[in-house]
């Protein structure tokens, strides 16, 4: 009788190893899984949009507006207050906590600190070393020297990064965006993005290639190694794509007409015309005034050198690095550039989409010996 | 999670210490655990004559192993033939209504049939409680000192809090200790009570698995706490990517 | 003498039961810690949208008027541009209402242009040769017709073929029904650890992720270029794999390319699904793995990983084996004096840490979901364990017998559905805005900019 109690105190015991199972699959039993997100689409405003959205339901829903004999609007919503202003134009060094709405412009002094966002329907300006949390503004904004937001900044008109401000999230304009030496953020995108310096000019868009190596070589070239590329290195996957086996650095101007996946690094001389994708194992590099046509994507560092012009997507796995004058643009879609450790962009660049990366986008003055004439460089 | 060498370092530092712990008392150890049992066994009242010195490990100093009388198959009594057949009939029902226990229950099945076949053809056979003993405590002594390493991968290096990662790890090592008592205590006496007919069974069921399974019970909930403190919820990381 | 055999024998078994599940064990805890790290080297999430190759959409359906017109309508709201898309369900010889649906829809959108198959072998595998066909997009796209993709997901899946060297892509598959039985209450932490931890954690090791014919698409070169799809193969997917990874093409994994599943939730029915899948794998285990190990251009790790992948299955009966052997052991007085410490003490480490291993992956997957009730059903988890290895076991044992004698395995069919509602809106109600309007280019990048527009 004895073993018979202690036999079920056990099997009791041993019951309780499932007793939290059963109680979570009664508490599961004839639901159904509601984590996904199926209306979620991706779009690089999120979070300016999102919340001038959340915005304007609260303005809208909020039962108490106080009025106040400065002409401001104080609503209630939650633990913290919303401010509604017409224009605001504040001293440097003020400290403000709420959320500030402007119905007009906006514009502050110097080490401002504002600990909650900042919504401006007209232009903006803010001043030197001022602390944000995030802005979305209507009008253009522009954001002083050594401004820190602790999140996104979000414009319609123009946005101007200065020198030495740090984004630490997201930065979308649906205008410009100019992007000044010393300053970061961890993506940017706007229908134009440049750097400081820019200068048209020199560029020329659609220059006329004289290819010394194409790839895939024809009939005649398939004996030995010719400026650091070697047919017998190269190999079709089916498809219309090769791949080459090692490193291919070409030191001549290349012509490549078809997708390459080369086993090693990649590099190309000047004046290159890649038509095609390539991806590298390694290290990508595009020679002077070469034009990409095609997606360049490195499991290491990428680097485009002075004058490139892409038309395509570029992806590294490590830093990548846009020298002085390189343009972006293609047609009906823009063109991005992703990587996962920094992005380093130099003067005069231009790009009509996206730069992001996982870590940081930067931009850095181009040392003066490179503003020189286009032909001296190349 | 950033698992930086620093922390790896300390976990495997922790763990080893407690494995080290575990070696040096492993002895008194295996005493504890035969005292815990023998209390047990004499509150389920299960005669035992004593405990015998039993050969663990070379190396090491005996443990002991408790001296339960052990019928054999034409000894046991008709109530325990009656379970077997009993045992057997619930595992078929069990095996033909739950479908997803059903591969479980027939393995159980076939366990049950071996061990009918081998005690009626071979009624000499016999498995003494001391010799049980000296399995038990070679495999949990194992358990035991393996218990913090598992643990290190379990709840030390997932936890956001290495401090809470500890307090799994010697929750953990204590739990193992007492339920190995008690499932050593519950075979014993269907030892006694029903002689090898159950063994197989139960040497399947609650030697190993059952480590397995109270692993998983905690982990589960360590998981369950865990979760959200990580890495958040999951719309928060995702919109990062 | 004889017992002395049949230690030796059981010994070995043991042996060879802990060496190949020790070295799973070690994968799994590999695999596990690196998806917790959350490095994400070979992510392409900030490409989404920038890639736009036109694209073909392929739904295969057989008597599917219960879900047809979920999955239609869910196509027909993708953020994806309209001129870019083409999607064609094919409908093969079915004899319920899905014709009707499928024309329904093809007569108010232009992009949607079924094929109606009406004789020939049946199968997805043969149904998809043919409607390979007629596609134009260069990159081809999958969906079961039981799956309802989200908005985004046709932007997320075009987005790793921005890399050249990428064959195919496979999207992540979320079980919806979790709480129609304990089996699928079950499956879908098997699934969630599948995709969240193992795909991703091998993905981004660099090694190819396993494209799954549905939720996930293929490059139309790539296809071309190894054959087309396999019809003899049950499991197209897993063939088309390791033919491609035998070209040099490899597999992306979007984890963020969700989309809901039904798992099965009768063990009937998971017990035909598992079938097919031992078969079709362990197929293409004994057509690939010569090649496999010669393949120039894969690394020694790669060839590892996808032998390890290929040959998954097999796990099951060793599994089996060892246990047999460890209680023969028990039977035998002479075998209980194994007092070597260091023997012992793998036995029983093995034992505890490789029969962990997988539940690690659970774990770390639920912990990134963030499903913690479903953490919780984890101890339940062993019976699913023990009913997959014994229907493994049970697949195999055809499996050899039929390679064995040369005769017909068992042929494709399709997995049973139990959804009821046909009204759409069956997975997340209401989180669609029915009939999407065309999108800008614009339109593609930018909310609708709603301004504070007082």
């Amino acid at each position: 009788m004895a073993f018979l109690i202690f036999s079920a105190i056990f099997l009791a015991i041993f019951y309780l190893h499932f007793a939290l199972a059963h109680r979570a699959w009664i508490a599961i039993r004839g639901k159904q899984s509601s984590e996904l997100d199926m209306g979620y689409v991706r779009l690089e405003d999120y979070f300016g949009q999102s919340f001038r959205r959340k915005l304007k339901h609260w303005l809208a829903t909020l039962p108490a507006a106080t009025n106040s004999t400065a002409g401001l609007r104080v609503y209630d919503h939650g633990k913290e207050r919303i401010y509604v202003a017409p224009t605001v134009q504040y001293p440097g060094g003020r400290v403000e906590k709420e959320i500030l709405v402007t119905e007009g412009a906006f514009a502050c002094g110097p080490n401002c600190d504002f600990r909650n966002e900042l919504m401006v329907k007209g232009d903006g300006d803010i001043g030197e070393g001022t602390s944000l949390q995030a802005i979305a503004a209507d009008g253009a904004l522009q954001l002083g020297e050594g401004v820190t937001v602790r999140r996104w900044v979000d414009a319609a008109g123009k946005l101007t990064i200065g020198a030495d401000t740090a984004i630490h999230s997201r930065a979308t304009s649906r205008t410009a965006i100019e992007f000044l030496p010393g300053a970061y953020a961890q993506s940017l995108f706007a229908p134009e993005i440049t750097t400081e310096g820019r200068n048209d000019e020199s560029i020329e868009l659609s220059p006329v290639r004289g290819a010394l190596v194409q790839i895939p070589h024809g009939p005649q070239e398939t004996a030995g190694a010719r400026h650091g590329f070697d047919p017998a290195k190269l190999f079709s996957m089916g498809g219309g794509t090769y791949f080459y086996e090692g490193n291919l650095d070409v030191t001549a101007p290349l012509r490549l007409r078809a997708p390459i996946v080369v086993r090693g690094h990649f590099s190309c001389g000047k004046e290159s015309l890649l038509e095609a994708d390539v991806k590298a194992h390694g290290n990508i590099t595009i020679g002077p005034a070469s034009v990409v046509k095609g997606n360049l994507v490195a499991d290491g560092n990428l680097q485009l050198k002075p004058d490139v012009y892409f038309q395509s997507l570029l992806q590294a796995g490590g830093e990548m690095r846009l020298s002085f004058g390189v343009r972006g643009l293609r047609e009906k879609l823009p063109v991005a550039a992703h990587a996962t450790k920094a992005v380093t962009l130099e003067s005069n660049i231009v790009i009509n989409g996206k730069v992001s990366s996982a870590n940081r986008v930067i931009a850095i003055s181009t040392p003066m010996a490179w503003l020189q004439p286009n032909k001296a460089r190349a | 999670m950033q698992l930086t060498r620093a922390r790896v370092g300390i976990a495997l530092g922790f763990a080893f210490a407690v494995f080290i712990l575990l070696a040096y008392f492993a002895v008194p150890l295996m005493a504890l655990h035969s005292s815990m049992a023998d209390t047990l066994l004499r509150w389920a009242g299960i005669p035992n004559a004593g405990w015998e010195p039993v050969s663990v490990f070379p190396g090491l100093e005996p443990g002991s192993g408790p001296l339960v009388p052990v019928p054999t198959f034409s000894q046991v009594s008709e109530g325990a033939r009656f379970a077997l057949i009993l045992g057997i009939v619930a595992l078929l029902i069990v095996a033909r209504r739950f479908s997803l226990f059903r591969n479980l229950a027939n393995f159980l099945i076939v366990l049950l049939l071996v061990s009918a076949v081998v005690n009626v053809f071979f009624d000499t056979f016999q498995l003494q409680s001391k010799v049980f003993g000296q399995i038990w405590l070679r495999q949990e002594l194992l358990v035991w000192l393996l218990m913090p390493f598992v643990s290190l991968l379990l709840f030390l290096l997932p936890q956001p809090n290495l401090g809470v990662g500890l307090g799994w790890m010697a929750l953990v090592q204590v739990y193992g200790f007492l339920f190995s008592v008690l499932r050593f205590v519950f075979c014993v006496g269907m030892l006694h009570h029903t002689g090898l007919l159950f063994m197989p069974l139960l040497w399947f069921a609650l030697g190993t698995l059952s480590d397995l399974l109270f692993l998983l019970f905690f982990y589960s909930i360590s998981v369950y706490r865990t979760s959200g403190q990580l890495w958040g919820v999951r719309s928060s990381w995702q919109s990062q990517l | 003498m004889a017992v002395t055999a049949l230690i030796t024998i059981s010994w070995l078994l043991i042996v060879l039961s802990m060496l190949v599940l020790g070295a799973y064990a070690v994968r799994h805890y590999y695999l596990g810690y690196s998806r917790m790290r959350l490095e994400h080297p070979r992510e392409t999430n900030e490409l989404v949208g920038f890639v736009m190759p036109r694209i073909t959409v392929f739904i295969p359906m057989h008597n599917e008027e219960k879900v047809a017109r979920d999955i239609l309508q869910a196509l027909v709201d993708c953020d994806y541009d309209w001129e870019l898309l083409e999607v064609i369900p094919v409908n093969d010889r079915s004899t319920d209402g899905t014709r009707a649906i499928v024309d329904e829809f093809a007569g108010r959108y232009p992009f949607i242009k079924p094929y109606h198959r009406t004789e020939g072998v049946g199968g997805k595998p043969a149904a998809l040769v043919e409607a390979t066909e007629l596609a134009t997009g260069d990159i081809y796209l999958m969906f079961d017709a039981d799956y309802v993709p989200g908005r985004a997901v046709l932007k997320m899946l075009t987005a790793p073929f921005v890399d050249p060297e990428i064959g195919a892509v496979m999207g992540r598959v979320v079980p919806h029904n979790i709480g129609d039985s304990l089996l699928s209450g079950l499956l879908s932490l098997e699934r969630c650890a599948g995709y969240q931890s193992v795909q991703q954690a091998r993905f981004n090791l660099g090694f190819t992720a396993q494209f799954g014919g549905t939720v996930g698409g293929v490059r139309a070169a790539a296809l071309r270029a190894v054959g087309g799809w396999n019809p003899e193969s049950l499991t197209e997917d897993t063939d088309l794999t390791f033919a491609l990874l035998l070209s040099g093409w490899r597999t992306a994994y979007v984890n963020r390319a969700e989309c809901y599943e039904e798992v099965p939730q009768d063990w009937a029915v998971r017990r035909r699904q598992l079938s097919r899948w031992v078969t079709g794998h362990t197929e293409c285990l004994h057509n690939y793995w010569p090649d496999l190990l010669r393949a120039r251009f894969l690394s020694r790790e790669e060839k590892t990983d996808a032998l390890f992948l290929l040959a998954m299955y097999l796990t099951a009966p060793i599994i089996v084996i060892g246990w047999v052997a460890s209680l023969v052991l028990f039977f035998i007085p002479e075998a209980h004096a194994v007092p070597v410490l260091p023997v012992a003490m793998l036995i029983i480490g093995y034992l505890l840490f490789s029969n962990q291993a997988t539940f690690l992956e659970i774990g770390v997957a639920t912990l990134l979901d963030g499903t913690r009730l479903r953490a919780l059903l984890m101890p339940l988890s062993l019976l699913n364990f023990f009913a997959n290895t014994g229907a493994i076991c049970n697949a195999l044992r055809k499996f050899y017998w039929n390679r064995f004698w040369g005769s017909g395995g068992d042929g494709w069919y399709k997995t049973h559905r139990t959804r009821l509602d046909t009204e759409g809106q069956a997975f997340g109600a209401g989180a669609k805005p029915a009939g999407a309007a065309r999108q800008s280019v614009k339109g593609l990048y930018y909310a609708n900019n709603e301004g504070m527009g007082d």
